[in-house]
């Protein structure tokens, strides 16, 4: 199978790139396929944790570009696959510890070793985003179902685009079946009219992405969490598999179905 | 949500949904958030419009603005274009 | 061991050449100046060392046991100058510390993305928090809680030691061994704590001085 590199973007900060990231990579990993996870926001590095595998870190993404040390000694091997690796974020540096360039160099090595890299991008449109974007065949934008995060998504797909990145695709994240179904919360057709690109999933908003992150166990692992059976569906779709979307029927929207049965509800 | 938004939406019967209203302010900052993106637009845009005008109108090219402008609920096109005279002879109209 | 008393100047010279550790030295002192119990209180003393070096600390316990016995050291006698290169003869509270000139004080939190270095020693009053990295040429002594990653003797040092007040750490690292706390383990002490090496290994132990 051909090697791919997709970014994870987004432009606004908070809509959860890393978690997407780490959950993506785990399923990807559970699928069988071979895995590795670069975190590029250097100086805010946040997938080690995620990924609960900080304590392992010793090199890090700039070592490995700057030939401070071979770039497989700078891969983490997560403690639950044998295919999934991190690539840490420095902590200690800037983001012009890095090149666009380099960056390129980069994954195009580790291509040759795994099926799918996932880039981690960071917030905002400067070196960090340029730097993550640089060596991708594909992007996947998130965004959550507000204004701001629209807006900026909007700006992100203009500028992967602009980059020659055309082809990019939108996971909705953290959509709220209640909110939306009382009309407080634009659904995925509103934000498909005006994003206007292929939509590649919809997480629901679930408190168990808390726990996991708290833990360090990214939520697919979790048979009972509705944001990682989300996840694993997404996952199938990146290796190019055909699942239907994910229907916004939330469990504690049980009652109403009852009351539908009962003819109570109108 | 304070008591008070609570309230007025339990008794406003005309409520609009805040997605709608979300949606629609989307909508319009995009248009010129997209605009905004290449300066090249408003340039590209002044230049067909020139080609075009020129030969109904004679116009002083130098004095031409065409401008994006917000206003309340709409985005409006504003071309701002002093005309030294009219032409008598429109021979591309022909065709 | 006999130790020979001359008199020397006007005043009581003891030769303590022949010992070889300050302790022997000490208690040779003691037993010869119980033997001249009789000297008038104020004599003064000379001490001859012979070529050993000793610590002012220790320069100092000697004439507390002259003082001890009502008497003042008029010149301490040695065949060689102390050399500030030399290792000092002190003790270290710690076996196996090697000494440092250079210790740096750093009194504030470090945070994550904060890194600091130092040729020498680094003394923390503050935290070390995760993602925050100290590094130190010598020994690293954390007098708050150590959350991030510390790294002691990173030239090699195979003595040096980390520690903290709370020492709960992303990774540690003494000269070229990395160590990280076992999986899903919390350290929940509360008293603090030395990581060293012995036998190979980054060990971790209540601190006791």
């Amino acid at each position: 199978m051909k090697s791919r590199v997709i970014v994870i973007t987004s432009g606004k900060g908070g809509v959860g790139k890393t978690t997407t990231t780490a959950n993506l990579g785990t399923a990807l990993a559970m699928m069988g396929k071979k895995v590795v996870m670069i975190d590029t926001d250097i100086g805010l590095r946040n997938l080690d944790v995620v990924m609960g595998l900080e304590n392992r870190i010793v090199f890090d993404i700039v070592d490995a570009v700057n030939g401070h040390c071979k770039l497989k000694q700078a891969l983490i091997k997560d403690k639950r696959f044998d295919g999934l690796y991190l690539l840490p974020a420095a902590q200690t540096k800037d983001k012009t510890a890095v090149s666009p360039h380099q960056m390129k160099n980069m994954t195009n090595e580790l291509r040759k070793d795994f099926d799918f890299i996932l880039v981690d991008c960071p917030a905002g449109i400067e070196q960090g985003f340029k730097n993550a974007i640089a060596g991708a065949d594909k992007a996947v934008v998130v965004a959550t179902p507000e204004v701001s995060s629209v807006r900026d998504a909007d700006r992100i797909i203009g500028l992967l685009e602009a980059a020659g990145l055309t082809e990019t695709r939108l996971i909705i994240n953290r959509i709220r079946g209640k909110m939306v179904k009382r009309g407080d919360m634009m659904d995925i057709s509103d934000i498909n009219d005006i994003l206007a690109i292929e939509l590649l999933g919809v997480v629901p908003e679930d408190e168990a992405i808390v726990v996991s992150t708290n833990r360090g166990e990214p939520a697919v692992l979790e048979n009972i969490s509705r944001a990682g059976a989300a996840y694993r569906r997404i996952a199938r779709r990146l290796n190019g598999e055909e699942v239907p979307m994910y229907s916004l029927d939330d469990p504690e929207n049980i009652m109403d179905k009852f009351k539908k049965m009962l003819k109570l509800a109108r | 949500m304070t008591l008070l938004d609570v309230l007025s939406r339990i008794f406003s019967r005309e409520s609009v949904s805040s997605k709608d209203v979300a949606r629609e302010r989307l909508r319009l900052v995009l248009v010129h958030d997209r605009a905004s993106v290449s300066p090249e637009f408003l340039n590209s845009l002044k230049e067909d419009l020139i080609k075009v005008i020129r030969d109904y109108l004679d116009i002083d090219e130098e004095a031409l603005q065409v401008n994006l402008e917000n206003e309340e609920n709409s985005i409006a096109l504003i071309a701002n274009i002093p005309v030294k005279g009219f032409r008598r002879k429109v021979e591309t109209a022909s065709s | 061991m006999s130790t020979a008393v001359k008199q020397a100047r006007g005043g009581m010279l003891i030769d303590l050449k022949a010992y070889n550790t300050f302790a022997q030295m000490k208690k040779g002192l003691e037993k010869k100046l119980t033997s001249l119990a009789d000297l008038p209180i104020g004599s003064k003393v000379s001490i001859d060392i012979g070529k050993k070096i000793l610590s002012n600390k220790q320069v100092r316990e000697l004439e507390d046991t002259l003082l001890d016995y009502g008497m003042h050291l008029e010149e301490l006698m040695s065949g060689r100058l102390p050399d500030v290169e030399e290792e000092l003869e002190e003790e270290p509270v710690i076996e196996g510390m090697t000494h440092y000139d250079d210790t740096a004080l750093i009194c504030q939190h470090i945070r994550s993305g904060q890194k600091r270095f130092v040729q020498g020693n680094i003394v923390v009053l503050g935290d070390i928090n995760p993602g925050a990295e100290v590094v130190a040429g010598g020994n690293i002594l954390v007098m708050g809680s150590l959350r991030g990653l510390a790294h002691a003797g990173v030239f090699g040092d195979e003595g040096a030691i980390i520690a903290a007040y709370r020492l709960n750490p992303t990774q540690l690292r003494i000269a070229t061994h990395i160590t990280r706390p076992p999986d899903g383990e919390r350290n929940a002490v509360d008293y603090p704590e030395v990581a060293r090496i012995r036998e190979g290994r980054v060990i971790i132990e209540k601190l006791k001085i």
